[in-house]
């Protein structure tokens, strides 16, 4: 396959490509797979005759199976192509595979749970725990909500291992003073357009985005003082340190000190733990095409970033990210996130990235080179990497 | 490859990173269905086929885990096909473990085919000898 283009070429391709980006992020798009697999008709993205996964519990077992009151017992479960899992009752959602300590006070019987088992229908298998003595309590799933937990300074407890999750955009749920959920360049502004480069978006083993901290596929874990509350991110190690009551340094309030994760600083307005977030460097762009993942716009150094984290629920943490770049965007954009807690994680998953540099050269063999559009030909300055 | 040496040597990396981006961007302007993790524009998602061969190696890892099997084309001749999965955690999500998939196995993958022609798919779902079906 060859392809030629010329420069003009390309500025003509621009246009209707950054309407499309528009366009796609106006709707809501959890991901792709699901997106392409409603497409096809099915759970799955592959068509008819391709076989769809499905969901499989391959083991489910609890040790011991009988305790004395007060003692506790590990449930273990693995299972295969899971859907919207959980283990009920007082776990909660769950991953593929994976194993918890539970304490009943009397004996129970915990149900595994999945989504997409043969023909769609909804697999389960269960098991009892006895405790000696006791009576088994029937157990609903419409039990009281269990409480947000707080912290002994009456914060409440945002530590825990939480789940990237599929972004929230294009829900009317999610939609907060009614901003817009990417930005839009201000006139003579257009060409900051970025697009996902495999090397750089998904196949690379680097910082794109911002916000993209979080996830979307992977975990994060919030360790939390009166002082410092951290959060660790399962892909690429980062770790953001958001420090209670401080306030901006001057040499990032100037933008002269610049990173890929900027500076945070932080302080709770009643439950909600507000961070902000100034001195990006220029490595990073904002603004996504897809499930707030692949392609967007360069951004400047003024780009300013607000969180509202917020424990919601239990098991649920809400993020609501409000960003502005007054220089290069009209008015802010603002993007709400949910993230499902992940009891059975004690620590976030290590993360190892290996760049495949060598296979996306396979892929693109054959494809001739073509000039460049003149919003590529410059690099950021190594004041604007922040070096 | 020989665009890239040029490139490398010409520019430095990062003129290959752009040569890279201007592609990307040009395959995107086409109709193809856009993956949620990073572009799957270098394949043809819409249209999957299956490849069946045996496993060489498997790879999984971040951010993508690589496949290779041993496939025979029209003429019987053996080639040997990259198959691109998700990320380990993904996979790892979806409950495969380091023993799911070993190499010397027969197994059907089902994808996208590289629109460039080349061995290669982005994976969707792979059967393994007993006949399960693998998401990924």
């Amino acid at each position: 396959m060859t392809i030629k283009i010329c420069k003009q070429c390309l500025v003509i391709f621009m246009t209707p490509l950054v309407l499309m980006m528009t366009a796609t992020d106006a709707a809501a798009q959890p991901s792709s797979t699901q997106t392409q697999a409603a497409a096809f008709g099915r759970s799955c993205a592959l068509p008819e005759p391709f076989p769809c996964p499905e969901a499989r519990i391959v083991e489910l077992s609890v040790e011991p199976a009988v305790i004395e009151p007060g003692e506790s017992a590990r449930i273990t479960w693995a299972t295969e192509n899971p859907v919207n899992m959980t283990l009920n009752p007082t776990v909660g959602r769950v991953e593929a595979r994976g194993t918890i300590r539970v304490t009943p006070s009397a004996t129970t019987t915990y149900t595994l749970r999945s989504e997409g088992g043969p023909n769609g229908d909804v697999i389960s298998q269960s098991l009892t725990l006895t405790v000696r003595g006791t009576q088994e309590v029937a157990m609903t799933e419409s039990n009281e909500p269990r409480p947000i937990p707080r912290m002994p300074d009456g914060k409440p407890d945002l530590q825990g291992v939480w789940f990237g999750g599929w972004w929230y955009l294009g829900s009317e749920e999610y939609d907060r003073g009614g901003l817009p959920r990417i930005p839009t360049p201000k006139p003579g502004f257009e060409d900051l357009a970025v697009v996902d480069d495999p090397l750089e978006i998904g196949a690379g083993c680097k910082i794109t985005s911002v916000p993209w901290f979080y996830g979307p596929i992977y975990h994060f874990q919030i360790v939390q003082t009166p002082e410092t509350v951290v959060s660790m991110t399962e892909r690429m190690h980062l770790y953001r340190i958001f420090q209670i009551g401080a306030e901006h340094s001057d040499d990032v309030l100037n933008g002269e000190k610049l990173s890929f994760l900027g500076e945070s600083v932080a302080h709770w307005e009643g439950d909600t733990l507000v961070v902000d977030t100034r001195g990006f460097n220029l490595e990073t762009h904002v603004g996504k095409r897809e499930a707030a993942q692949v392609g967007g716009w360069r951004h400047s150094v003024n780009l300013h970033m607000v969180e509202r984290i917020t424990r919601i629920s239990y098991d649920m943490l809400e993020i609501e990210t409000t960003l502005e770049d007054p220089e290069l965007f009209e008015g802010p954009w603002r993007i709400v996130n949910r993230h499902e807690l992940r009891p059975e994680y004690s620590r976030v998953p290590e993360y190892i990235c290996i760049q495949e540099e060598e296979f996306y050269d396979e892929m693109l063999d054959g494809l001739e080179e073509v000039p460049l559009p003149m919003w590529l030909e410059r690099d950021p300055t190594n004041a604007e990497r922040g070096l | 490859m020989t665009i890239r040496k040029k490139l490398l040597n010409q520019r430095g990396c990062s003129a290959f990173k752009r040569l890279k981006l201007a592609l990307i961007f040009l395959i995107a302007s086409m109709p193809t269905q856009l993956s949620a993790h990073h572009s799957t524009a270098l394949f043809d998602t819409e249209n999957p086929i299956a490849v069946t061969g045996v496993v060489e190696v498997v790879n999984l890892k971040n951010p993508h885990s690589l496949i290779y099997i041993i496939a025979n084309d029209e003429d019987g001749n053996e080639v040997t096909w990259t198959l691109e999965a998700e990320p380990l955690i993904t996979l790892r999500q979806k409950g495969w473990t380091a023993t799911t998939l070993q190499p010397g196995e027969t197994v059907t993958a089902y994808g996208g085919p590289a629109i460039n022609g080349s061995p290669a798919m982005i994976l969707r779902a792979i059967q393994l000898p007993d006949g399960r079906v693998m998401g990924t």
